[in-house]
């Protein structure tokens, strides 16, 4: 059994010794896309800072898009931040640009704090595959931020691509694959997806809970929008905490050694739940299926959560000292 | 019967039926005219909406559902002599094909665009290759299914004949077996799908494939042309090549990819075009996917692909589903759906059950005067009766009526309020012709036909709508009629339907004692309010699907304000000028100008066809000029949602490009809000969406662009 700590920011980097960290994280519209960094630096152990600035394509959100974007880079600048370390990307930027964003920060060496909050899964799933994957990189710690609340009534994202899987994680070439999904707002374009892969005896469903109230109204609507349609015996649901990272990979090892079909994902919910996808899917090959949106509300979420006054930032330790906190115990591992 | 099993929850059975399910549930009417050009020699484009039984056609190619065939004693569906095939088949998608537009050769954009389609095609040509191995070996291994199909003996011959090829460029070499030449095909592709996804590092491309790109098709061609040489298989069995998901490279979102996909595209159209006798291909798209001119250039000639020369276009939703205005005397379409559905009650209930058991089931749909029947009830004093006629809505309205025309309408509410709302848009009306002065300023009419007969029946559905909302009640739908014509064609829509009357007949039938419950399989009906909630529900829940297609929150927002837009006029226009008004017409011309913001809206009407939202067809008016045109519904599924008449009768409203602009700008369309940046002297943020170059048609036919 690893022990892989995770908790409030402050607590789970005083864990062990002291060191200085790479922050890299992504300059959106919402409010909580710096409180991880504006936390790390209040406590003086920033080294550096990277930032993505992903801009998405024009729809009725873009004016109030590109103000909420200015504001966040005006509180940036005046917390400190240095604009020449933001790189711009253009939301559905090819996995090549992304890779070698990726590969700039791998370069620096340095202990990473990788804050996922604003970052679309297209972004954040091949650069937690390098670092993970990475010699270079010895310590590295996933930051999420939980939000005040979500938009209530209006779509969170709309216009999601065409395509199935995203890029760097396709299906596996042969063989049965058994799908996980994770379950969350974005109910439409999952319906689309599952009834365009579904070739599997059963389905997976981590739904994610406790949760506040409005958003389990939510989430439920999507697992029965979902499996309405579908035969009832093809879905087996688990409930996996939003925010345990660690918890929800434990479930998702757990379901690949029950199968001997490889695991392939759908994460459409929590990004803890999302991140600990990704760590079980670099590490196996598994396909990830999400047509990524071309499109995000603007206020998808507002204002920072506070736990006790402070902010809700759930930090996960991945790496430490060299050492792989996520790594498929080995009886598991599966064929593939 | 099983009061606990919907025979319909499986909607999407294509995707995740087992072979064996596949057998009892796939019905053979579509393959009346499908079967023709699909198991004959020669390119075919099956082209078709979601859900119209595309997939489940495509699926006869594998040696899977013939093998299942015959486990279950059932006959397989093709005729003998056309079953002497074996097949491949590549999902662009799926087999991560597409993902070469993701990664770089390290020399700048216009460097990957020339040359990142040379290793698409070769990730391409191994792809297929590696998956007709596999199905020979299937066919192989199966004699008594296949009919000796394959020779499995003659294997080596095969092997030292295909690694002889030039083709490969030396790839092959070394492979004596045919264990060796799978290996040496799995290892390539894996170094591809390495290196799309990034899950190896390399410095452009790796250098085995650099030094070795086949050219797309003819590896392909060569196996074929080698397996027929060694005899594995006799001359006359065909290789059909199947190519799912060719949409996916319809269009992209940066002008990198943009221009990659494309070129993907013309790369495949070069192997299409080709018209290689050895192999045939089978391209299955949605209709959005094929209808792009832009994407039909073949690459290194830039012509273009031909329909009837280079291809055959199968349109399932147009050749084989939609009711003709002038009738077919069978509508094919009345036949899968009565046949589909029996199968399902036969599969998941059990029971010898008759061809007409739908018919049966959901009983006969009722004429516009009893549909009316339910808005009859309530209250009928002179107050409420004028109110539901109209006859006051303002006081310049209410000065038209004489007292005699009152009490005429009255008289005729009592008897029949749908009569009564049709006398009073007749009133309303001049008559036509030259006469410039409404009936209602001549005394009433005395004879029993005041209104023609056609003028009436025009105007029947609209009638029946405007008394629903004047009663403030919805419209129903019930019986086996209306769930064909709200189905428009598509099966899954029909199944859809099915699922939803059959889960609340499930609720109230569970809670009845056993002796009083309905049983559909000895022909019981549905009731009719069972039904007509049903319907309803299913509308609303299709209307959600619409944003589950890509572009869909988009196209749903179109469509919301259009169904209302179309609603509200139909609901208002009392002289009942516009009976037609549940559809909209706009000039051919305008619709294909090149300017903006024609293009957008062509473009958003063309998607929204393509995703099945809107229906479309072309028509030429009705003057000297005959100037050709092209109308557009609502999917008649969300008819229900929006209450509207499913009929299309009579001329639709004859609408210019700009009041489709002004709906795109009520419902915050992308290219809309762009438009308003730039009218605002804002520039906005850039439109990735694509631009295309050339303007097309929506239909295709005989080689040119027309309906």
């Amino acid at each position: 059994m690893i022990f892989r700590p995770w908790g409030l920011l402050d607590w789970a980097l005083a864990l062990t010794e002291p060191r200085s960290w790479l922050f890299v994280g992504a300059i959106g519209t919402e409010e909580r896309c710096l409180a991880a960094w504006e936390w790390m630096r209040f406590l003086g152990k920033e080294q550096g800072h990277v930032f993505a600035r992903i801009r998405d394509v024009t729809s009725r959100h873009s004016e109030l898009a590109e103000e909420r974007l200015q504001d966040r880079e005006r509180r940036f600048r005046e917390a400190g931040g240095n604009t020449s370390n933001v790189t711009d990307f253009a939301l559905l930027d090819e996995l090549y640009r992304i890779e070698d964003f990726a590969r700039s920060i791998e370069a620096r060496q340095l202990p990473v704090l990788f804050d996922i909050t604003s970052l679309p899964k297209k972004f954040f799933f091949p650069i937690l595959r390098t670092l993970y994957r990475s010699e270079a990189i010895a310590d590295l710690a996933v930051t999420y931020t939980w939000p005040d609340s979500y938009e209530p009534t209006q779509p969170l994202s709309e216009q999601a691509e065409e395509g199935l899987h995203l890029p760097g994680f396709p299906s596996q070439a042969h063989g049965q694959e058994v799908l996980i999904i994770s379950v969350g707002f974005l109910a439409e374009s999952l319906q689309r997806h599952v009834g365009s892969i579904v070739k599997h005896e059963a389905i997976k469903v981590l739904i994610p809970f406790p949760a506040p109230l409005p958003t389990l109204r939510r989430t439920w609507q999507s697992v029965y929008e979902l499996e309405s349609a579908r035969s009832k015996a093809k879905f087996e649901n688990f409930r996996v905490d939003p925010i345990d990272l660690s918890g929800a990979f434990d479930r998702i090892v757990a379901l690949g050694r029950a199968t001997t079909a490889s695991p392939a994902f759908a994460p459409f919910g929590p990004k803890p739940i999302s991140a600990a996808m990704c760590l079980y899917a670099i590490q196996r090959n598994s396909a990830v299926y999400y047509p990524q949106p071309k499109v995000y509300h603007p206020d998808y979420s507002r204002g920072i959560a506070s736990i006790d006054g402070k902010p809700a930032v759930w930090t996960y330790w991945v790496k430490h000292n060299g050492a792989r906190l996520f790594d498929i115990p080995a009886d598991a591992q599966g064929a593939a | 019967m099983k009061y606990n099993v919907n025979p319909f929850q499986e909607l999407y059975v294509s995707d995740s039926a087992s072979s064996n399910e596949f057998v009892e549930l796939f019905s053979e009417v579509p393959l009346q005219t499908a079967i023709h050009p699909l198991f004959q020699e020669g390119n075919v484009v099956l082209s078709g909406t979601q859900g119209c039984g595309k997939t489940m056609i495509l699926r006869l190619f594998l040696a899977e559902t013939r093998a299942a065939y015959r486990t279950a004693k059932k006959k397989f569906p093709i005729p003998r002599r056309e079953r002497r095939f074996i097949s491949a088949g590549v999902n662009l998608t799926k087999s991560a094909l597409t993902d070469v537009s993701q990664v770089t050769l390290g020399q700048g954009d216009e460097h990957d665009i020339s040359q990142l389609p040379f290793y698409f095609a070769d990730f391409f040509n191994y792809w297929v290759v590696k998956d007709l191995l596999a199905n020979l070996l299937e066919v192989g291994a199966d004699p008594d299914t296949f009919e000796n199909l394959v020779d499995l003996s003659k294997v080596d011959q095969f092997v030292s004949c295909l690694v002889k090829q030039e083709c490969w460029f030396g790839a092959l070499n070394g492979c004596s077996t045919l264990d060796d030449l799978q290996t040496r095909i799995n290892d390539r592709i894996a170094t591809y799908r390495k290196w799309v996804t990034h899950n190896e590092r390399y410095v452009g491309a790796p250098s085995d494939l650099r030094q070795t790109k086949t050219s797309i098709g003819e590896p392909i061609s060569r196996t074929v042309e080698c397996l027929k040489g060694s005899e594995v298989i006799k001359d006359d069995v065909r290789a059909y090549i199947r190519i799912d998901q060719l949409e996916e490279l319809h269009r992209s979102t940066l002008p990198r990819q943009r221009q990659l996909r494309l070129a993907f595209r013309h790369i495949l159209n070069r192997a299409v075009a080709s018209r290689d006798r050895r192999v045939h291909y089978r391209l299955g798209t949605r209709r959005y996917g094929w209808q792009d001119p832009a994407s039909l250039t073949i690459q290194g000639s830039g012509a273009q692909l031909e329909a009837r020369r280079d291809y055959l276009l199968v349109d399932m939703d147009d050749d084989l589903f939609r009711r003709k205005e002038h009738g077919r005397r069978v509508w094919l379409f009345d036949k899968f759906a009565a046949d589909a559905f029996r199968r399902r009650l036969a599969f998941y209930l059990g029971g010898e059950l008759p061809a007409n058991i739908a018919r049966k089931v959901f009983g006969r749909s009722p004429r516009p005067e009893e549909r009316a029947e339910q808005f009859a009830t309530g209250r009928r004093d002179r107050r409420e009766m004028e109110r539901v006629l109209g006859l006051n809505d303002s006081e310049t309205e209410a000065k038209c009526w004489s007292p005699s025309w009152r009490r005429w309408l009255l008289r005729l509410y009592k008897q029949s309020p749908l009569e009564a709302i049709l006398a009073a848009a007749w009133g309303r009306q001049t008559g036509g012709g030259q006469s410039k002065s409404e009936h209602r300023t001549q005394p009433p009419p005395t004879r029993k036909t005041w209104a023609k007969k056609w003028w009436r029946k025009e105007r029947l559905s609209q009638a029946v709508l405007q008394l629903a909302a004047r009663r403030q009640q919805r419209m129903l739908w019930w019986g086996y009629a209306d769930l064909l014509g709200l189905s428009g064609g598509n099966i899954t829509v029909f199944l859809h339907l099915c699922h939803q009357i059959w889960d609340l007949f499930l609720k109230e039938e569970r809670l009845k004692p056993e002796a009083k419950r309905i049983n559909p399989l000895k022909a019981e009906p549905i009731p009719v309010h069972t039904q007509a909630a049903g319907i309803q529900l299913a509308s609303a829940r299709w209307y959600n699907k619409v944003a589950e297609e890509p572009g869909g929150e988009v196209r749903k927002r179109f469509i919301e304000t259009l169904g209302k837009t179309l609603r509200q006029q139909m609901r208002g226009d009392k002289r009942m000028s516009y009976p037609g008004g549940n559809g909209v017409t706009l000039a051919l011309k305008d619709l294909l100008a090149d300017r903006t913001p024609n293009r957008d809206i062509w473009r958003l009407l063309r998607d929204a066809v393509g995703y099945g939202d809107l229906f479309a067809a072309e028509h030429t008016t009705k003057n000297k000029a005959s100037e050709p045109r092209m109308k557009f519904y609502l999917n008649p599924i969300l008819s229900p949602a929006f209450q509207l008449p499913v009929a299309h009768t009579k001329e639709p409203l004859y609408w210019n490009i700009d009041k489709i602009f002004e709906l795109s700008c009520d419902a915050e369309l992308p290219f809309a809000t762009k438009r308003k940046h730039l009218s605002q002297g804002t520039e906005g943020p850039e439109l990735l969406e694509p631009e295309d170059s050339r303007q097309l048609r929506l239909f295709v036919q005989n080689g040119d662009w027309r309906e």
